[in-house]
């Protein structure tokens, strides 16, 4: 069983009469790289503010290591943050950033010299530590704001965007950069990213929020494999989504009516005869092929090239279905199907593995 | 860096980059202005200072150090040192006022700003001599500032502060205290209040936050506000004329006294000279102290 070292009990906030977070309620473990995940304005920036100890939650409780810091201020909580801009204190030299929370401590300069250099050489510094922050890369900076918390052993090590302010092509040796220095830490990481590949890629789990509201906690494959809703599916990565309806119900079978086909999927959730339901197919899931290729259709769904994206070792399609439905496919370069040559305007056969599918009862 | 918001139209190839010769015209209109009115004067003073005068003639063409060797005499040494002492007053009290002022300013939202800074703004839209005079109905023996302590019961005795270095002051500090206010708004007002955040975050408390991190880094803007209250402190001849009566002679005053009063015009240049390079000292230090980024800053 792992340990609990955050756990946030039921938390709203007003912002005068708006509501910005609702009813928030979920743990962070020990050690955990958690990811809050929304797009702007979704609450996830309020909410890191609120475990800083910058904001106070309207209601609900944060408890750290069990004990209630809701309205403890923020340096009595064992609680650090890499801020988005990382705000290093330009006039310092990175050494003395690093040092700044140890020297409000008032530790022994001795101590303070060890535990800086000691975490200097975790975040591979060294040879900088005398330099200012202005004469470093924005890579080097991140690093340095991380240093700057992590001395400080705190039990949440809190992240605002921290790769907002890198260019693209740094950012993803960054994210590698990140996990790594994370488990060398052992430290707890909540992280806040409106990136969902971001979130994905580095974290243990993620929460994706919406509106001040958890839609769906969990690890970044239960996310993107099985989500609770259409908008968490629709925020994690791209997704065709068929509308249509329950025609027959058989134990866990259901049939149903796509592009004038009829399927028959098996369902985890319980639907009703008639009921509306979506039936979400990521790009990757889909294969087309075309009328060569193929001899029995009856499962396949007719479909014409719109448009061809080449990107090297995957080819993006896009597709338009004989009733008129716009299909994103991506398609992968592998020994099944090398032909991958498809032209505008090329007619093809779409279909995908059964048991892929995700059956969602439809939302308004 | 932020020419794109039209910010910096002040600077002057930033508007007129494609009128070459509106902009050459500018320049060499400038220039020429500077050098008849600025470095020729300056020369003539300079020059001044190393001749002789006369009972007939203010300047006779005979050199001399005498002047500068006449400075050196405990009279003027004392007007030396009572106006960097008052001056330096000055500078300390406009900073202890201006501080608070403007950090309470840089926090407020947009429009709030542009009120206060319009409030500061409104009394130099008149004459400075008649904004001298009227501090003289302030605190005069039956001014408002006596008549309001009297009333708080606050004092029992009127306070004499005309003609004294203390009415000096109160007017130096009046009329300064915007030049110590604009720097440090100006520098104040790019402060990244996140550091703050950070720095709290960290375990800083109020008074650590204030000398760690907005004082180290609100030095530029510090630094040029002690300069421009500074330089003009000990040379507004007409404030301790007014207020100080006789009893606080500057270097403003002395200079004045020499050419108008005494007609001793190669002692006054000799005054004029040793304040300009106290002036140059200090803007030396001034340019030490901050980077060139700094100082961009607050133009």
């Amino acid at each position: 069983m792992k340990k609990t070292v955050l756990a946030l009990r039921c938390i709203d906030k007003w912002f005068h009469d708006q509501q910005v977070l609702d009813h928030i309620d979920f743990d962070v473990n020990e050690g955990e790289f958690l990811t809050l995940l929304g797009p702007s304005g979704c609450g996830k920036s309020t909410l890191l503010r609120l475990i800083a100890g910058f904001d106070v939650p309207t209601s609900g409780q944060i408890l750290i290591n069990g004990k209630d810091v809701s309205r403890v201020p923020p340096n009595h909580r064992h609680v650090n943050m890499v801020f988005q801009n990382y705000a290093l204190f330009p006039h310092m030299t990175v050494f003395e950033n690093i040092a700044f929370g140890l020297r409000c401590q008032r530790l022994p300069s001795a101590d303070i010299q060890d535990r800086v250099d000691r975490v200097l050489q975790m975040v591979k510094l060294e040879n900088l530590k005398a330099r200012k922050p202005h004469q470093l890369s924005g890579g080097q900076q991140q690093r340095v704001a991380i240093a700057r918390a992590a001395v400080n052993e705190p039990l949440v090590l809190l992240l605002d965007e921290p790769m907002s302010a890198l260019d693209h092509a740094l950012r993803k040796n960054m994210q590698l950069e990140l996990k790594t220095l994370q488990r060398r830490l052992g430290l707890t990481f909540v992280m806040v990213t409106h990136n969902q590949e971001e979130a994905l890629s580095m974290s243990d789990r993620v929460v994706v929020m919406s509106h001040g509201k958890v839609e769906q906690i969990g690890p970044p494959r239960v996310i993107y494999e099985h989500p609770n809703n259409l908008y968490v599916a629709q925020f994690i990565g791209e997704t065709n989504v068929f509308e249509t309806e329950v025609l027959a119900v058989d134990g866990n079978n259901v049939t149903v009516n796509i592009e004038d086909h009829q399927f028959v999927f098996k369902t985890r959730v319980a639907l009703e005869l008639h009921q509306k339901i979506s039936v979400l197919l990521r790009p990757e899931d889909l294969r087309s092929w075309d009328n060569s290729e193929v001899d029995d259709t009856k499962d396949m769904i007719s479909a014409v090239v719109e448009q061809v994206v080449y990107k090297g070792s995957i080819v993006d399609l896009v597709l338009r279905t004989d009733k008129g439905t716009k299909l994103s496919a991506t398609q992968f370069f592998d020994e099944d199907d090398e032909n991958l040559d498809f032209r505008l305007g090329e007619h093809v056969w779409v279909e995908w593995p059964f048991g892929w599918e995700i059956i969602l009862p439809h939302e308004a | 860096m932020y020419g794109s918001n039209g910010r910096l139209v002040g600077r002057l190839y930033c508007p007129m980059k494609r009128d070459g010769f509106f902009r050459q015209c500018s320049i060499v209109i400038i220039f020429a202005w500077l050098l008849f009115f600025a470095l020729l004067p300056f020369i003539l003073v300079l020059a001044g200072s190393f001749l002789t005068g006369s009972e007939h003639e203010f300047l006779s063409w005979h050199f001399t150090l005498q002047n500068y060797a006449d400075l050196f005499q405990l009279l003027y040494l004392r007007i030396f040192l009572r106006s960097f002492y008052l001056a330096g007053i000055t500078a300390i009290i406009c900073l202890i006022l201006a501080y608070p002022f403007a950090y309470i300013m840089s926090r407020f939202s947009e429009s709030a700003r542009l009120f206060w800074m319009l409030i500061l703004i409104i009394p130099f839209w008149t004459n400075s001599l008649m904004r001298i005079y009227s501090i003289i109905i302030v605190i005069r023996v039956k001014g408002w500032l006596n008549g309001f302590l009297l009333w708080a019961g606050l004092i029992h005795q009127p306070l004499h502060l005309m003609y004294t270095q203390t009415a000096s002051l109160i007017g130096l500090v009046y009329t300064l205290l915007p030049f110590m206010i604009l720097p440090l708004y100006a520098n104040l007002e790019k402060f990244n209040w996140t550091l703050l955040d950070a720095a709290r975050d960290l375990g800083a408390k109020q008074l650590r936050r204030l000398f760690k991190i907005v004082i180290p880094l609100t030095l530029p803007g510090i630094i040029a506000g002690m300069l421009l209250v500074l330089l003009p402190a000990m040379t507004i001849f007409y404030v301790p004329d007014i207020l100080g009566g006789a009893k606080s002679l500057l270097l403003g005053n002395l200079i004045k006294n020499q050419f108008i009063e005494a007609y001793n015009w190669p002692l006054g240049c000799a005054v004029s000279v040793m304040l300009t390079i106290v002036m140059v000292l200090m803007i030396a230090f001034y340019w030490k102290m901050t980077t060139p980024k700094e100082r961009r800053e607050l133009m």
